[in-house]
């Protein structure tokens, strides 16, 4: 039966987005045979998805924390590809080629290609089935974890429907929510209160749910930390939490949770470093949703995401997006030593759109943005370029103060990099520094539409190898799932 | 901020983005493939445990919403003529009010999102008016547009987005927020 269900979604995917499947069957690396054990089906899946995660992330918390030559834990995973994660116009198959998050987590967990801010449903705003309701349907256990908001668009589009994102409650509007099939419907947290799709939610968000949503998910069993609507949760409240079979609900902030380096600063007050990181809420998801007869029968399927990563790349935030990649990469690690050891498990790493066109430039060098105008593009005594500049920019001091994290930081218009020590720099380099190693740009302050790198551990990973759309996660996940087959 | 004004309720909309056309072909091959893979997910029902609800996500999202809480039509506490009072909801604590009058028949302020501070998604404004005696005059939900409030953002939040509301008859007013998403 799930086969067929699988097959519709593959069909749709294929009428959307008229996309060949692109199963990388060769040219495995060794590394990724020993990561492929026990064939193709797993009992368990780790989807971790950073979000806003390009490739350049990835390459600058591996600088900042083991060097050149070092690997982040995600980069251990042993195999590797790449993910193309455009979207549709509204209403048609157009492509639309920079995702928002909302439309990209609908592609992995629906299998589906659709517009903009859409959650759970197609781009003609027809409810799509997601993963983890048919993991839940199959009796698995289920998870979702995020530092953001859980009603925000990663979390939600596996456990929720809304023709717009922007509906997350508690109070339903037509601007912020239109309707579904010409119908009023429940915010995503009032939606995730009464569906029991997930038996484990971590993150933040705890605003969005009201005493109405504390009865509900007490009615359906769920050990509730703090009050919904009322008192965020504590780390130690979620430490606290023992037992088999365990549902929990722990928003541990109003609103997304607090990013690490803030954390550590007690900003804006100590009461944030009550929340725990993500790390610690992977590594208690796995640790509750393990514990129970349905998992052993049937498995698990778990979503964790660093959503910080992007929040802090649309504010061209260089420090905050790095400690929080680095952040992200403790929590991968934590699935890694999981999956290792169970040897059951599918680890999958990816984002679902870059974020900002965070770049490394040449220690030194200086961007288009910082120039007086754009570079020479003549070559030689004649070129066919329209039109032709004989002559390039130079460094325009007015827009380029030095580095934004250093020098230049009282410049609000500055253009210059950040700098970062790494950690082949000498004692006594700081991050500011020009003599710095790392120099970081950015494009913009939005999502681009580059492809996204991924990485896979476990049985069924090595499908992961080479170039996949992100529809096609769904379509890998569904096909390596015991319990789905 | 363009606002549009309607006492005794309502809303102004302006946001981005809509509806556009749906090819019928393709919505009805959706449609039946929909409807074979929701029966099929139904039909493998994995176990189910005592009070366990199944999966059930498509009708919770159908079903209704309770309708908004409505504005009060008297306050227990009236707000000091020429006064603003912010209601306390669920996203007081992600903005800031200041600078806010009513003056001449005209609720004006200042506000400031300073928590979740990413690209604003979408922001909507219950003012309420009142006359000397604390009794409701009007009321009006204003949805932000979020293209004009774009000059407002900062790296700090969305800072100094002007509010201007008429509010005629009205001595004193109440502001709530009961929608404010951020990316």
């Amino acid at each position: 039966v799930h086969g067929q269900n699988k097959a519709w979604i593959r069909t749709t995917t294929v009428v959307a987005a008229g996309s060949a499947l692109l199963l990388a069957g060769a040219g495995i690396a060794d590394a990724g045979e020993r990561s492929d054990r026990g064939g193709s089906s797993a009992k368990n899946i780790i989807l971790l998805i950073g979000d806003g995660m390009g490739q350049t992330h990835v390459d600058a918390a591996r600088q900042v924390r083991h060097g050149a030559a070092g690997s982040l834990s995600m980069e251990t995973l042993g195999v590797s590809g790449t993910v193309t994660t455009w979207a549709v116009e509204r209403g048609s198959d157009r492509p639309e080629l920079v995702t928002d998050s909302a439309s990209a987590a609908t592609a992995w967990s629906s299998g589906v290609k659709t517009y903009n801010a859409a959650i759970g449903v197609d781009s003609f705003g027809e409810i799509v089935p997601t993963i983890m309701e048919q993991a839940k349907d199959a009796g698995m256990r289920t998870g979702n974890v995020s530092t953001a908001e859980v009603t925000d668009a990663t979390p939600a589009a596996q456990m929720a429907h809304a023709a717009l994102r922007g509906c997350q409650g508690p109070t339903y509007t037509v601007a912020s929510c239109e309707t579904l099939d010409g119908q009023a419907y429940l915010p995503i947290a009032q939606q995730i209160a009464r569906n029991n799709v997930a038996d484990v939610i971590l993150g933040g968000g705890n605003a969005r749910f009201t005493a109405a949503d504390q009865t509900a998910m007490k009615r359906s069993g769920y050990t509730v930390l703090g009050t919904l609507g009322a008192q965020v949760a504590t780390k130690e409240e979620l430490a606290a939490v023992k037992g088999k079979n365990k549902r929990v609900i722990g928003l541990f902030n109003t609103g997304n949770l607090t990013p690490e380096l803030n954390k550590a600063k007690s900003f804006p007050t100590p009461a944030v470093t009550k929340e725990p990181s993500l790390a610690e809420m992977t590594k208690k998801a796995i640790a509750l949703l393990s514990d129970s007869r349905d998992a052993r029968r049937h498995g698990f399927f778990l979503q964790v995401e660093g959503a910080q990563i992007d929040k802090r790349s649309h504010a061209n935030d260089a420090a905050q997006t790095i400690g929080e990649t680095l952040a992200f990469d403790d929590a991968v690690k934590i699935a890694r030593d999981f999956a290792a050891q169970d040897r059951n498990t599918l680890v999958i790493v990816t984002a679902d759109h870059e974020c900002a066109g965070f770049n490394i430039i040449g220690k030194g060098s200086f961007t288009n943005a910082e120039a007086t105008s754009p570079p020479s593009n003549q070559s030689g005594t004649s070129s066919t370029q329209t039109p032709a500049r004989p002559t390039g920019g130079s460094l325009d001091p007015a827009r380029s103060a030095g580095p934004v994290n250093g020098s230049g930081s009282a410049s609000p218009t500055n253009f210059a990099p950040a700098t970062f020590r790494t950690a082949d720099d000498p004692a006594g380099v700081k991050d500011g520094d020009p003599t710095a190693s790392l120099w970081l740009t950015y494009l913009s302050g939005n999502h681009t539409g580059a492809d996204v790198p991924l990485y896979a551990f476990g049985p069924g990973a090595k499908v992961f190898a080479g170039k996949t759309d992100n529809t096609e996660i769904y379509d890998h996940m569904a096909d390596a799932l015991k319990a789905l087959r | 901020v363009t606002q549009a004004h309607q006492p005794g309720g309502g809303a102004s909309s302006s946001r981005r983005g809509g509806s556009r056309p749906v090819g019928p072909a393709l919505r009805a091959t959706v449609g039946v493939l929909l409807t074979l893979g929701l029966a099929a997910g139904c039909a493998a029902g994995g176990p189910t445990k005592a009070g366990d609800v199944p999966a059930t996500a498509a009708a919770i999202a159908l079903t209704a919403p309770s309708p908004a809480g409505s504005v009060p039509a008297h306050l227990e506490v009236t707000p000091a003529p020429g006064t603003v009072a912010v209601v306390d909801g669920p996203f007081t604590d992600r903005v800031v009010v200041h600078d806010a009058m009513v003056e001449g028949d005209v609720m004006t302020a200042r506000l400031d999102v300073v928590k979740d501070v990413s690209e604003l998604l979408a922001l909507e404004i219950d003012v309420a008016w009142y006359d000397a005696e604390g009794q409701l005059v009007g009321s009006v939900r204003h949805v932000v547009d979020l293209a004009e409030a774009e000059e407002y953002h900062s790296t700090a939040g969305v800072m100094g987005l002007p509010l201007d509301v008429a509010a005629p008859g009205g001595v004193s007013a109440t502001l709530a927020i009961p929608v404010l998403v951020n990316e």
